[in-house]
């Protein structure tokens, strides 16, 4: 028995809300409320007819078994008919009651159960239909009462029951009902409305407090971000900086000593200043770059970002060292757009070019291709040439700070230009990497991701 | 107690570095043969066409960590894969600007590091490493 009633609940639920399971709207909400009535309706709707066919069989009023039981067919088709829309569901349930009312108070009158019908419809479509469908029960509810007033008036139910009311009562009452049934279908769509904002406000705050949180975690990875920069920028001047000087001190201390004990030589005490140059040389060169390297992205906003104008400007200002190494420059496509550091952006490219021009092979002469290909998520810029090439065993180590791959006295250079390219790659919010082999030439591929920044126009 | 190494390599990017530990080991009269590499794969170049020649292998290598390419470390590895410190009798000196206590732990748990210091070495240090046993 409690399965069978479980599956006939399901079942009406069902026909009701399909697939609707959007819980923030008030709709569902009342097509809930209307399916949970129809479960209890239905039963009662059936029920209601053995009272019928009891007043017609005593009192011969044929007209009671026939609307309740049309009434039933009708709510059994609410509740079972499928491809019906939920409005029109509900206008055809209300709909049945008013039949069943209307015949009510035409016989019964005011103390009969119709009155109380003609009340809870206004409640029933105030429950489950937008507003102005209570609004209009109203209206029905005032146009059947006056209906029966009138037939009262003129005799025409001079034969049932409801005649034996004097018209006065009737319509003090009706006037009652009618007041009472407008004030509920103004009262509880209010209530369904405001109980409805709140609940939004909440979910809004919800997603609100949900999106402060993400940009909390955002800013919390930025600011992760910079402390591990400023690690490594504490690092290496700890490290890198100090073995120039340490080095320095340790040449002046032998100087003196042989000055002291008046040994040296005028050639080597010579040689000895060269190096101390040299060294005090590649250490401005490494603060200089090492600030350089804090500074990117720090004082600029993101902006429109013509790829296509700043290669060529960049291009431009190798002219001069290109013609002298006969270098052939080849831009291979149309560049777009991006949004982005444009002063950082030209930095990227004159480190990779620099450097393709840096490790050209000797016996070629250099050949640099610029270009980009578009991906659905950004696009990658690329800067290829025909240069010595490098082991697949450092393709990660040379975007380290201060990472070489050969001494100090072949290439000049603080060894920073391609940890310079990484943080600028990972400002955008892209990345970068090579591909390479030792004697064939290098690609290094920049990944701009199209993203949501916000930017300057 | 020797007053003198047989041959020395010097293992440093730097070449002002290597100079100025060149200068030094000459006026102490350190040795006799000097040898300088700026590249680990150049010193390991050198190593094997001693021995394939046969002449002296260095009993002191003075050796940085952070070089480009290989590092003093893969030049570690190196050196035992072929069992140079079981064969020759070396002293290996590691010489860094690093003083992350992380790199010296780690050089302090290999056994055929001799000494750890921070670069450059003085007079005291090449006193020292010469009477090391």
């Amino acid at each position: 028995m409690n399965s069978i009633w479980k599956k006939y609940q399901s079942r009406v639920l069902n026909t009701i809300l399909g697939e609707n399971l959007d819980r923030d709207e008030l709709d569902y909400w009342r097509d809930r409320l209307f399916a949970q009535i129809l479960v209890w309706f239905l039963p009662f709707s059936f029920l209601t007819i053995i009272p019928g066919i009891s007043m017609w069989l005593n009192h011969g009023f044929i007209l009671l078994p026939i609307v309740a039981f049309l009434r039933f067919v009708i709510v059994l088709g609410v509740s079972f008919v499928p491809g019906i829309s939920n409005t029109n569901r509900k206008i055809l349930l209300i709909g049945s009651i008013y039949v069943v009312t209307t015949v009510l108070l035409s016989y019964f009158g005011l103390l009969g159960p119709g009155f109380i019908y003609l009340f809870g419809t206004t409640v029933l479509a105030a429950l489950i239909l937008p507003k102005k469908f209570a609004m209009y029960t109203v209206g029905f509810n005032a146009a059947i009462i006056g209906l029966i007033s009138t037939l009262l008036f003129f005799g025409g139910l001079d034969d049932f029951p409801v005649s034996s009311y004097p018209i006065v009562h009737w319509v003090v009452i009706s006037l009652i009902m009618v007041f009472l049934s407008w004030v509920f279908a103004l009262a509880i769509p209010t209530l369904f409305l405001k109980l409805q904002k709140h609940i939004s406000n909440e979910e809004k705050l919800k997603r609100r407090m949900k999106e402060d949180q993400a940009q909390l975690w955002r800013t919390l990875g930025q600011l992760k971000q910079k402390t591990n920069e400023l690690e490594e920028i504490n690092y290496i001047t700890s490290h890198d900086l100090q073995e120039p000087m340490r080095n320095i001190k340790g040449l002046l201390n032998f100087l003196e000593k042989k000055m002291v004990a008046n040994k040296e030589s005028g050639q080597q005490a010579s040689e000895i200043m060269q190096h101390i140059s040299s060294l005090s040389d590649r250490m401005s060169r490494q603060i200089h770059s090492l600030l350089e390297y804090s500074r990117i992205g720090r004082n600029s906003n993101p902006k429109r970002v013509f790829l296509s104008e700043v290669v060529e400007e960049t291009i431009t200002e190798f002219s001069e060292k290109a013609k002298c190494l006969k270098v052939r420059f080849e831009v291979e496509n149309e560049l777009e757009e991006v949004i982005g550091y444009s002063y950082e952006i030209k930095q990227l490219l004159t480190h990779l070019i620099d450097n393709a021009l840096k490790f050209r092979k000797v016996e070629d002469e250099p050949q640099i291709f610029i270009g980009s290909k578009e991906k659905t998520n950004g696009i990658v810029l690329y800067v290829k040439d025909n240069g010595m090439g490098i082991e697949a065993d450092y393709h990660q180590k040379i975007f380290g700070l201060f990472q070489r791959l050969n001494p100090l006295s072949q290439y000049k250079g603080a060894g920073i230009g391609l940890a310079h390219c990484k943080k600028i790659a990972e400002l955008h919010g892209g990345k970068i990497w090579v591909e390479s082999k030792l004697g064939s030439g290098s690609v290094f591929y920049v990944f701009l991701p199209k993203t949501q920044m916000n930017y300057d126009q | 107690m020797t007053n003198k190494f047989n041959c020395i390599l010097l293992l440093d990017d730097d070449p002002s570095v290597n100079f100025y530990h060149r200068i030094l080991i000459d006026d102490l009269k350190l040795t006799d043969e000097l040898l300088i590499a700026e590249m680990a794969d150049d010193a390991i170049f050198l190593l094997e066409k001693r021995l394939k020649e046969k002449r002296s292998f260095p009993d002191l290598i003075v050796l940085d960590l952070n070089m480009p390419r290989k590092s003093g470390w893969d030049f570690i590895s190196y050196l035992k894969k072929r069992k140079f410190p079981e064969i020759f009798p070396i002293k290996l000196a590691i010489v860094t600007a690093s003083e992350n206590p992380d790199d010296k732990n780690k050089a302090e748990n290999i056994s055929e590091v001799t000494a750890y210091y921070v670069k450059p070495l003085g007079e005291e240090e090449f006193m020292e490493l010469l009477n090391m046993p």
